[in-house]
């Protein structure tokens, strides 16, 4: 079995091919194209299932690294095209697959009769391939390429319904704010490599780095530049406060699409990124603190937008923001597995709460949560699917939102242990937020499900492709925990999984050393804590652990959480269990609701202080300064030359020289004139006149002798 | 063909244009079609010519002179008839070669008033010779002469068949580039009065540098910069070029974006860096410098624009930014960068002008605001290779236009010689805001592509007949359309041949 | 023998031929002036000779002399047919009317 590790290269090659092929044939396929690109994308899931067995089962496996020098870039260093195989990657792999495989299928019905049907499948397999190109890339260049795929995809199907400007613009700034954290996630690699110039010629290799940063072959200031540019490119393209503004407009795109950006391929990316740099970020204290303040911002204001939100599509996004914040957090907080484990399930319970989102607009064809209501009834399967769904991503006990979102809180309090104020910040407002999620998402249900039903259109349950998906999404939504909860087995679990031989159980942070060797770093867990028997037993040697162990189960913790979720699901009841309220409690909070109904003003700023000025101030100035000035500066180098030709031709020639030349032959004129008199034809007078001369001549011969 | 010894093989490639415009010459004007056809004949066996040699090419030695002629030419003055191809001369000889044959297969159909293909086809075959041989030329006066042979069609090219204001442009174009080029021959001859060598040889002069003090280096450098600078153009050099595109016709666009442009950036590559090494790492910052200026600058005036075709002329001055930041970077990576982005600008922005021709022909207008979006109803097929094309430009990985970009930057972060040390700070800025070049880039284009591409058509072409893409233009566009795919897919196509060529050029900065 | 009779002679009639040609308005009259001009100049070319070469056989300045007696024949010859046009034309002989060479 392990040979099928080798042929990972065609989970995402299968995509290409069938996006290939659809764009140039899909019009003369009988289903127009759809079939392959759900055939391929089967097959292409087939085997990411084989392959994550696979390393799943050997967990911790050796990465597996297979390349081709691709071109030479000179100087001697090479671009690698290759692919990097490790329970990371396969993780990923399976979940960008199994999410885009069903939202193929769901799309087939979903967009059935839709102009360019046959391109947006096309583009639908494109996306899933950038997005798998980047997972499986094993040097930074290739990521990158398969990065800014991912974001022409987006581009092209946020933008889908081309003809209104305001999708366009969707996509505009969606492809333009991303393209703006790639300048630092362009550099940031860039500046990775440079310090691996003296390594090896392969400076992009993602290992060798890792490696090398590990080893302290790198210089601190490399790794803190270069990862703080890359975590740029990842507050963009993972939502991240203040970059996330292009998510919620994203929401224009069909919501097929929303569901693959938002679980599986475009913002989980930055996350991944990071995952796959871990070693190398967890050389500095520095960065792993902006990382987690940057998650911790997000994960709490990102989800405090969504409690104003009337559109579904826009709650979900908000939410998304919000859960990315606390993967990202995670990171920043030591917790590698952790995040990694939350991207998994969140992307599982998204993708669900997407597509069960999507079949309730295409039934009441509105997004807006107060036109619906009532849809419990009408659509069932959309309606248990989404309320699982929605248990997952609050964080309902014994859900997989539940497991992962603990892991996160818990290696928030491990770094507070460790002494890092990051940590308990991490802890205690995760755990706010976790409230807000709940709060925001009951609305949402109780909006949507309960009452009367308030649309223009009598609801109706959506097909087998669409329902289908969803139900096998539910059933992922709750199983996919509990491969890394209190009842997992020591080995394999999610943590064994994704462990490389960089973050084996080993592995400790250079940084947290003996100053922060307190004995009291055991994580204790509010919800499920987790008192690593490995830490617990090692942490004799003062280092904190990268991986933390599997989960202990803590009752009385349970009861908290229940009672969080009551109150949250209970004051939502209260506010909204009968239907749309005269005055929604959260547009009532006075300036508080303000700054969410206008999104803290992020996107009035950027439009006003940064698109606007450069867009038209500065490149007005730009263009008239180039026309009037510097071409000015041309055009006056031409006039003065000019002017110079003019005064010489004037002066010089016409006065001086040719003054000359005419001077002389006008005076020759005026002599002659005066001379010729003497020439009077009188010859007798000549002969006197010589006569005259001989005489002289004679005297003066004399006179001389 | 043996590489060694066919020198013959690029004398025919490289004259048969002209032998070709002489028989255009002869032929009556009345026979308008007849004509055509012939330069379309001319341009083809001469691209087969050139097919040919690239086969025979010996990739395994693309860092040596192969297909060499070198015989005394004028002895009064040293000056050799001295050709030449290695592994940075092919791309663009055989960029120049196939352009020409695209552009009169356009021209099969399309030719601005007032017509008379006649003498159009044969000043664009005199035009062929010209850029063809300044990058086979390894002769100064040789390479002079050709470089300044391509000016007088181009000059008669944007005067008879260009826009409204042909004439202004026209001159402009003539001047502004002979005035470099003035100071580039009196670097030259300073060049050859130093070494006292009573040669003219590139690669001899090359071996032989550096010479010269170090305030020789510096006032050659600064000619030859002149002289190279206007041509490519580097900000802020740059006004001829938007007023030269703007008015030319569309063949003569096609070939200034995708031809005469690189003979500046090729001429630095060739001569100003091995030559004068201490002279161009005393200037590389500088260069740097211009070179971003002109990368963020030329992306904020495209921002401005409202005519499609000064648009594309502007966003020359940015991409042809990253093709310096290259050079500056005097390291091999950089120039592999500058020859790659040389390539892929030539390609992709020799098409956009095409599209834009095109865009006229239909439109008769090329102001955004008059065309007003809606080109994806309208001409649906027109609009995708035109996302397509733009996509490239922006430069999306996977098509042509990255592998310049990225690779220009990641060599800029650690530039060659003891740049690293001296300036590393700066030119990591200028990193920086090459990058932040590239979001203003995606910028303009997204903008463009929105404001005429998307969205409905507007009330007036509403019922208007447009075409969609012709028989013709597919057959004069499909070439670049998938070489645009195929450098961004496999860069090896350049990187590769131009590898062992680049490290001997480096050989002689000395770094 | 002294030179001095022969050369006061010749000087006596160069002077007269002198004034005869600047004074006389005649143009027969400036003619006969040439001749004493002439003739005078053949009185020296004989004297010298005598003086300087007495021995000379070929007796050079005498042979010039008839030389030149023989060349102002000739051009008393043309100078009167000038004169009978001048006056066929004018009918006057007064070299003042003959100003045709005036500026």
């Amino acid at each position: 079995m392990d040979a099928l590790l080798e042929y990972a290269w065609l989970v995402a090659l299968l995509p290409l091919a069938s996006s290939a092929a659809i764009a140039m044939f899909g019009k003369q396929m009988p289903d127009q194209g759809s079939g392959l690109g759900i055939a391929s994308l089967a097959l292409a899931w087939l085997l990411a299932a084989g392959i994550a067995f696979e390393t799943f089962v050997n967990s911790p496996s050796a990465p597996l690294e297979r390349s081709l020098d691709w071109a030479p870039l000179g100087g001697g260093f090479i671009f690698e095209l290759g692919m990097l195989v490790d329970g990371l990657t396969a993780v990923m792999l399976l979940l960008v697959t199994t999410v885009s495989f069903m939202v193929h299928i769901y799309s087939r019905e979903y967009m059935d009769g839709e102009p360019r049907f046959t391109y947006f499948f096309a583009m639908l397999s494109l996306f899933t391939f950038s997005m798998l190109l980047l997972v499986l890339a094993n040097n930074l260049l290739l990521a990158v390429i398969g990065w800014e795929l991912v974001g022409l995809c987006s581009y092209l199907l946020i933008g889908f319904y081309w003809e209104e400007k305001s999708n366009q613009d969707a996509g505009n700034k969606a492809f333009l704010t991303t393209k703006f954290g790639d300048v630092g996630l362009i550099v940031g690699v860039m500046v990775l490599s440079s310090g691996m110039f003296a390594l090896t010629d392969t400076p992009f290799n993602i290992i060798e780095i890792n490696t090398a940063a590990v080893e302290g072959q790198l210089a601190t200031g490399t790794i803190v530049l270069g990862m703080l540019l890359i975590f740029l490119g990842c507050i963009s393209k993972s939502g991240q406060m203040p970059l996330h503004v292009w998510l919620p407009d994203a929401m224009a795109g069909p919501t097929p699409v929303s569901a693959l950006i938002h679980a599986a391929t475009m913002v989980t990316a930055g996350v991944f990124l990071l995952a796959r740099m871990f070693p190398t970020l967890a050389q500095s204290a520095t960065v792993m603190a902006v990382i987690a303040i940057f998650g911790v911002v997000t994960l709490f204001f990102g989800g405090l937008l969504a409690l104003v939100q009337d559109d579904l599509k826009k709650i979900l996004a908000y939410s998304t923001i919000s859960q990315l914040g606390y993967m990202v957090a995670a990171i920043g907080v030591g917790g590698y597995t952790a995040s990694v484990f939350h991207l998994f399930t969140h992307g599982f319970f998204k993708a669900l709460l997407f597509l069960a989102a999507g079949s309730l607009i295409h039934a009441v064809h509105t997004n807006n949560i107060s036109e619906m209501g009532g849809m419990a009834k009408a659509m069932p399967h959309t309606f248990w699917t989404f309320i699982v769904g929605s248990l997952a991503l609050a964080g309902f006990p014994l859900t997989a939102g539940f497991f992962s979102k603990d892991e996160i809180l818990i290696a928030g309090d491990i770094w507070a242990g460790a002494g890092f104020a990051t940590g308990s910040l991490v802890y205690w407002v995760g755990l706010a937020a976790a409230f807000v999620t709940t709060f925001y998402m009951a609305r949402a249900c109780f909006l949507v499900f309960a009452g009367e039903n308030r649309s223009h259109h009598p609801p109706h349950e959506s097909g087998k492709l669409i329902t289908v998906p969803l139900m096998v999404l539910a059933v992922l939504s709750i199983a996919s925990g509990y491969l890394f909860s209190p009842f997992s087995p020591e080995s394999p679990n999610f943590e064994t999984w994704t462990a490389t031989p960089l973050l084996d159980e080993d592995a400790t942070y250079p940084f947290a050393g003996d100053a922060h060797a307190a004995a009291d770093v055991t994580g204790e867990g509010v919800l499920a804590a987790a008192a690593p028997p490995s830490l617990a037993a090692e942490s004799a040697d003062g280092a904190v652990h990268v991986l933390h162990g599997v989960p202990t189960f803590h009752g009385d913790l349970l009861i908290i959480v229940l009672v969080l979720f009551t109150i949250a699901v209970g004051l939502a009841y209260r506010f909204y269990g009968r239907g749309v309220p005269e005055r929604d409690p959260t547009l009532a909070m006075g300036p508080f609701s303000t700054a969410l109904v206008r999104k803290y003003g992020l996107d009035d700023f950027g439009y006003r202080y940064i698109v606007v000025p450069v867009r038209d101030t500065l490149a007005g100035w730009a263009s008239h300064s180039s026309n009037q000035w510097i071409d000015g500066a041309v055009a006056g180098v031409g006039r003065v030359t000019k002017a110079a030709a003019t005064g010489t031709y004037r002066v010089v020639d016409q006065r001086v020289i040719d003054g000359g030349i005419n001077g002389a032959a006008f005076s020759a004129a005026w002599w002659s004139e005066k001379l010729r008199r003497i020439q009077s034809g009188d010859v007798q007078r000549y002969a006197g006149v010589l006569v005259a001369g001989v005489i002289v001549l004679v005297l003066a011969f004399a006179a001389a002798r | 063909m043996d590489p060694n010894t066919a020198g013959w093989a690029l004398v025919v490639a490289l004259f048969l244009p002209l032998l070709g415009a002489g028989l255009l010459v002869l032929m009556p004007a009345a026979k308008d079609a007849l004509i055509r056809r012939a330069a379309v004949v001319i341009t083809a066996v001469s691209f087969a010519v050139v097919a040919a040699v690239t086969a025979s090419f010996d990739f395994s030695r693309a860092g040596e002179l192969q297909f060499t002629t070198d015989v005394a030419w004028i002895t009064a003055i040293d000056a050799r008839f001295s050709l030449g191809m290695d592994g940075i001369s092919l791309p663009l000889f055989f960029l120049t070669s196939l352009l020409s044959l695209l552009c009169a297969i356009y021209t099969t159909k399309y030719l601005p008033a007032p017509g008379k293909p006649k003498a159009f086809l044969a000043l664009m075959l005199l035009l062929q010779t010209g850029m063809a041989g300044t990058f086979v030329a390894f002769d100064l006066i040789l390479f002079f002469i050709f470089f300044e042979l391509t000016l007088v069609p181009m000059f008669f090219m944007i005067g008879m068949w260009g826009g409204p204001r042909r004439d202004y442009a026209s001159v402009k174009f003539f001047l502004y580039t002979l005035f470099g080029s003035i100071f580039m021959l009196v670097a030259f001859l300073a060049i050859y009065f130093q070494t006292g060598a009573e040669t003219w040889s590139i690669t001899e002069l090359s071996e032989m540098a550096p010479f010269g003090s170090g305030t020789f280096q510096t006032w050659a450098f600064l000619g030859v910069f002149l002289g190279f600078a206007i041509k490519v153009p580097v900000w802020p050099f740059h006004t001829w070029l938007p007023d030269a595109h703007t008015e030319a016709p569309t063949v003569g666009s096609v070939l200034l974006a995708g031809v005469l442009l690189k003979m500046g950036t090729y001429g630095f590559i060739r001569i100003a860096l091995p030559i004068l090494p201490e002279g161009a790492a005393r200037f590389a910052p500088l260069i740097g410098v211009l070179a971003v200026i002109g990368i963020v600058y030329g992306s904020l005036c495209c921002l401005a624009q409202t005519d499609v075709k000064r648009l594309i002329a502007f966003s020359s001055v940015g991409h042809m930014g990253f093709v310096m930041l290259g050079i500056a970077a005097m390291n091999e990576a950089g120039i592999q960068a500058a020859l790659f982005g040389n390539i892929a600008h030539g390609v992709i922005t020799g098409l956009l002008f095409f599209l834009a021709g095109s865009l006229h022909e239909r439109y008769h207008t090329r102001e955004i605001a008059v065309i007003g979006g809606g080109m994806l109803k309208k001409l649906p097929v027109y609009g995708v290779v035109f996302t397509y094309v733009a996509i490239a430009s922006l430069g999306l990985p996977g098509l042509a236009g990255f592998w310049g970009e990225f690779t220009a930057m990641w060599a800029a972060i650690s530039p060659g010689l003891t740049l690293g040390a001296d300036w590393g700070g700066l030119y990591l800025v200028l990193v920086l805001f090459a990058a932040i070049g590239t979001v203003l880039t995606a910028g303009y284009f997204l903008w463009l592509l929105q404001r005429i591409n998307l969205g409905e058509p507007l009330e007036r072409w509403k019922d208007e007949k447009l075409d969609d893409i012709q028989a013709l233009e597919w057959v004069s566009w499909a070439p670049l359309l998938v070489l645009v795919l195929a450098l961004g897919v496999f860069p090896r196509l350049l990187f590769g041949v131009q590898d062992a060529a680049v490290s001997n050029l480096v050989g002689f900065l000395g770094g | 023998m002294s030179l001095l009779g022969p050369l006061l002679l010749a000087t006596f009639l160069f002077c007269v031929g002198v004034y005869g040609v600047i004074a006389r308005r005649n143009a027969v009259l400036v003619l006969m002036s040439v001749e004493l001009m002439l003739n005078a100049v053949n009185i020296n070319l004989v004297a010298f000779q005598n003086l300087l070469f007495p021995t000379d056989d070929a007796a050079s300045g005498q042979m010039f002399a008839l030389f030149v007696i023989g060349v102002a024949a000739a051009e008393v010859g043309v100078g009167l047919a000038i004169v009978f046009n001048m006056f066929r034309n004018r009918a006057s002989v007064d070299v003042d009317d003959a100003d045709l060479m005036r500026w």
